[in-house]
């Protein structure tokens, strides 16, 4: 049974989460109400121009200009504007995507979710670990040849996004040495056949690999390496090298257990920020998931399909986000104290 | 009063800057170089602003500037697209990092020194603000603004998301600051909050505010590129990320027009580069144990 | 305002202070149940423990830079962390401070002098230049300082003595009724500590200033103090008149650190302690039910790691220990 503080924290978070995703609607109101521009009609313009009679049925055009008016906060008393607008964010109910007409912007955008997501988890955990292992271990051999080289190449892939990284890879492996097609993925119909299995690594491989090389090599390499520094230089830790303990004994005990914790919160912190990075890095390479949904969402003058995929951003950040949170206290003893 | 202190403190450590290390060498000159290059952007022909001006895909060749780096697909010289690129894409830069430090410098210090429920307020707007994945967020605007959409507004839409930082890591200090011995000395000398603010507090927040510019503006440029990607920059201007997008829409690389494909891409890499070594060089100086990246 | 000066000098009532690290991670009590009193003007307290034991939390709460958790700081009767506008300026001048680094008070890029010459604008409300020179150079030569060797001097070119004794002189111009110095001398030359401790005697004499002396070094709180209290991770074990205390310790802990006195480094005082691993201790201090020390106490029995030990007057001093009570 968990003790009473940590239900007591687990509910506080869920609070807070349900606080966060609140506030970030509002202020996506606000922002949206201060634009100086005359939203609608430029996004009514835009769109028959896009879809011209094709919408076709009348009663559709009616109601898509509705759903426009509501979220623009255009029709009926503020409150009314204000309450109508959290609804459909909150819903993520933006009618009919005209990219994708008739499914509704739900369900594309439940179609693709899986595929960011797999991709997401699968390389953000990836980059996570190995770059952690690898400052962490790094720094036992300060100095050394490897230790520099490895860290100019840190210093050269830190500030680089993903998707500036993306198109270096893309040139490297779509061109120079064709291993990955960079066409748009084209499934097989039988998800449990071994072609399903090879299609969908072959589509993942590239994106994942600019995001895992970026965020190892980068981010967590230099801030384990640089938090392993610190814990080195400590007297306890210089008490545990005079004892005669193992390297592997002092890595694991010494430096791991100490840096895989706040390296926990920076990983739920800068979350937002690789899902922006993931989400460009999907467009170069044709991936199946949000990211080249919305860049044809974009392009097709779909603003229900791209409000839906802002909508999903916030909720999606801020429920990984908590997630994380929440876990971290079954992981922490110092919190499991109290 | 204040001003003259914080002018001197500036000026301080400008001298000191011949004594700052090799990242922070590299990294101007590496930044150095590539101004220059764009600098040269003033000398742009009239004819550059036109489509198939020049045959097009032509490789590199050494028959005129204007074929230096070869022409795009759209006839266009990629060395004055380059160079205008790197020109445009700085401004959009410097506006965020102008607008997004200051902000959050003003908010993060009336935080920090205000406290109570004006801290709170602040904070929890801020943290809202943080919340919100930038990148969606930005990507909304850009679209809704597309039809009006220049240089200095695609600066403020990308400070939108980037003041937030600013104003947490500024009011962190202000709040390790306010408890510093010197601060209380001042004022149990009778020094009002006010001065307080411009000659114990502020030339200790510089440091950090002068690397926050640099990496606000490394941020903004990568956030333009995202954009563009996305065709959401200024497609009719040059800048890095409108030129990776034509690459983009021509498939560039996949015809091998590498003339037209590195060069956008190698600046933007050695501009990162430069930057995040000004920032890391600026950041060891004034703090030489802080060897860390955040 | 002087109607309170039947008041107890400084009273500090059951202070608690937690420090807080993280959105929601770890917090530790810097400062628990903290009871103190200085009765009157002209006595020397000081606040004797080890570094990290909240000596300076301690100095700060006084100061009103940090509120406490819990409890009450009360000047002559006024509660400090309440204080409208006014009040306060009026508690700046009868309180004043010195800290540990002259050095890192004053602003290097300012002059000394404008450090006392805001004081005396500020607080005391004079106008005329000539007037303020004088004043600062009547109250400059009563420490044996002189206004010309001081005023166009910025911070660097003054040894730390000098300018710990110009930051002593900065104090005394608003005429303040208490002094708290947080380890004033630990940072300066042998030559110059006893110096400045002696003039802390000599103003205690001739202008009845009380002082709050915090420091880690019990033989200058012996020299110097009229009353002491020792600190041990946030809470008070003993405290009472500096004599009684130093020369016959009853709470175990003071009884180990005067025993260790002779061994300056305060890590080979550990052999003093029971032999436990110290990052395990740590932990367990912060967040024990009972009292702090039972971890390193040779007398520790079950009942002092689950409930805290009261607060037990024994003649003239308070200690807190389970050793002493119903005795
Ligand atoms: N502003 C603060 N925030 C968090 N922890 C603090 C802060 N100030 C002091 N502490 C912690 O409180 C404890 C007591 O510190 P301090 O009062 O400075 O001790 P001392 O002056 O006796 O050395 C230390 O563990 C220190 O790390
Ligand atoms: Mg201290």
């Amino acid at each position: 049974m968990l003790p009473k503080h940590l239900i007591k924290y687990f509910l506080f978070r869920i609070l807070i989460l349900l606080a966060t995703i609140f506030t970030a609607f509002t202020i996506t109101f606000v922002i949206l109400k201060i634009m100086p521009i005359d939203i609608v009609n430029n996004i009514i313009a835009r769109s028959m121009a896009v879809t011209g009679a094709a919408l076709g049925d009348p009663e559709a055009v009616r109601r898509m200009y509705e759903i426009y008016y509501e979220i623009f906060g255009l029709k009926g008393t503020f409150i009314e504007q204000y309450v109508s607008f959290l609804n459909r964010f909150l819903t993520m109910d933006f009618g009919i995507s005209i990219l994708a007409r008739p499914a509704t912007v739900q369900e594309v955008i439940s179609y693709r979710l899986p595929w960011t997501v797999a991709l997401l988890v699968f390389s953000t955990i990836l980059s996570w670990v190995i770059g952690n292992i690898i400052g962490a271990v790094v720094s036992l051999f300060e100095g050394s040849k490897l230790s520099n080289i490895l860290q100019s190449l840190a210093i050269i892939l830190y500030p680089i996004p993903y998707y500036v990284f993306a198109l270096v890879l893309i040139y490297i492996f779509g061109y120079i040495i064709p291993l990955f097609s960079l066409t748009p993925i084209r499934l097989p119909s039988n998800i449990f056949s071994l072609e399903f299995i090879i299609t969908v690594f072959r589509a993942m491989t590239l994106p994942a690999l600019s995001i895992i090389v970026i965020g190892a090599l980068g981010w967590w390499f230099l801030s384990s390496r640089a938090m392993a520094l610190n814990i080195i230089s400590e007297d306890f830790y210089l008490y545990g090298e005079i004892r005669g303990l193992p390297k592997l004994h002092l890595l694991k005990k010494y430096l791991l257990k100490n840096i895989l914790l706040p390296q926990i919160t920076a990983l739920s912190i800068n979350l937002g920020t690789i899902f922006g990075g993931a989400l460009l890095t999907e467009i170069l390479f044709n991936y199946p998931g949000l990211g080249t949904l919305l860049y044809q969402a974009v392009n097709a003058g779909d603003y229900p399909l791209v409000l839906g995929i802002v909508s999903m951003s916030i909720i999606g950040v801020a429920v990984a986000t908590c997630i994380m949170d929440l876990l971290y206290p079954l992981i922490d003893p110092r919190i499991r104290y109290r | 009063m204040g001003v003259r202190l914080v002018v001197q403190g500036l000026f301080k450590n400008i001298i000191k800057t011949r004594k700052m290390g090799l990242k922070f060498k590299a990294g101007a000159t590496i930044f150095f170089v590539i101004m220059i290059f764009g600098l040269l952007s003033f000398l742009t022909p009239h004819y550059h602003s036109y489509w198939y001006h020049f045959p097009q895909a032509h490789p590199p060749s050494l028959q005129s500037v204007d074929f230096i780096f070869g022409t795009t697909s759209n006839g266009r010289s990629v060395f004055w697209s380059l160079t205008n690129a790197i020109v445009n894409s700085l401004i959009i830069a410097v506006v965020t990092s102008m607008l997004a430090c200051h902000i959050g410098l003003i908010i993060g210090i009336l935080s920090g020194i205000k406290g109570g429920v004006i801290d709170k307020i602040m904070m929890f707007l801020t943290d809202s603000f943080i919340a919100i994945p930038g990148l969606p967020l930005t990507i909304m605007l850009a679209m809704i603004l597309k039809p009006i959409i220049n240089l200095f507004l695609l600066g403020v839409i990308i400070s939108i998301i980037s003041w937030p930082w600013s104003a947490r890591m500024i009011r962190a200090i202000t709040l390790s600051l306010r408890e510093k011995d010197f601060v209380i000395f001042a004022k149990f000398s009778g020094m009002s909050t006010w001065k307080i603010i411009f000659s114990e507090i502020f030339p200790h927040i510089l440091g950090f505010h002068a690397t926050n510019i640099i990496n606000t503006m490394l941020g903004a440029i990568g956030a333009e590129v995202g954009l563009a990607f996305l065709g959401l920059s200024i497609i009719e201007m040059d800048t890095l990320g409108t030129m990776i997008y034509w690459i983009q829409r021509y498939g560039a690389i996949l015809q091998n027009m590498w003339w037209w494909v590195v060069p956008p891409i190698a600046t933007l890499i050695l501009l990162f580069l430069s930057l995040y070594l000004v920032s890391t060089g600026i950041q060891e100086f004034l703090n030489p144990r802080l060897r860390r990246v955040k | 305002m002087d109607n309170k000066n039947t008041a107890q000098l400084l009273v500090l009532k059951n202070i608690n202070k937690v420090f807080r690290y993280g959105f929601f991670g770890f917090e530790f009590k810097a400062l628990d149940k903290v009871n103190l009193t200085i009765e009157h003007e002209g006595i020397i307290y000081t606040i004797a423990g080890e570094s990290g034991s909240g000596k300076t939390t301690l100095a700060r709460i006084i100061l009103g830079v940090h509120k406490p958790d819990e409890g009450l700081v009360e000047y002559k009767g006024k509660n400090i962390h309440s204080l409208k506008s006014s009040e306060a300026r009026w508690f700046r001048r009868e309180v004043q401070a010195i800290f540990q680094d002259p050095y890192a008070t004053f602003n290097p890029m300012k002059k000394v002098y404008s450090y006392l010459y805001e004081t005396v604008r500020s607080f005391l409300g004079f106008h005329d230049e000539s007037e303020i020179n004088e004043y600062i150079n009547s109250r400059l030569l009563s420490i044996g300082l002189k206004l010309d060797d001081v005023k166009e001097k910025y911070p660097h070119e003054f040894s730390g003595g000098e300018l710990q004794r110009i930051a002593i002189a900065k104090s005394l111009l608003t005429m303040p009724k208490l002094i708290i110095a947080d380890e004033p001398v630990s940072m300066l030359d042998a030559s110059f500590r006893i110096n400045i401790l002696n003039l802390f005697k000599d103003l205690k004499r001739r202008y009845n200033i009380s002082f709050l002396y915090i420091t880690h070094d019990l033989a200058t709180a012996y020299y110097i103090s009229d009353f002491i209290a020792i600190l041990y991770r946030g809470t008070i074990v003993e405290r009472g008149p500096t004599e009684d205390i130093l020369r016959n310790p009853l709470h175990p802990y003071t009884q180990i650190l005067l025993d260790s006195l002779p061994e300056p480094d305060p890590k080979k005082r550990d052999k003093y302690m029971k032999p436990l691993k110290l990052s395990e201790i740590e932990e367990k201090e912060f967040t024990v039910q009972g009292c702090k020390f039972s971890f390193r106490c040779s007398y520790s029995n079950e009942k002092c790691l689950q409930t805290r030990p009261p607060e037990i007057l024994i003649n003239n001093r308070v200690i807190s220990c389970w050793l002493y009570h119903y005795k």
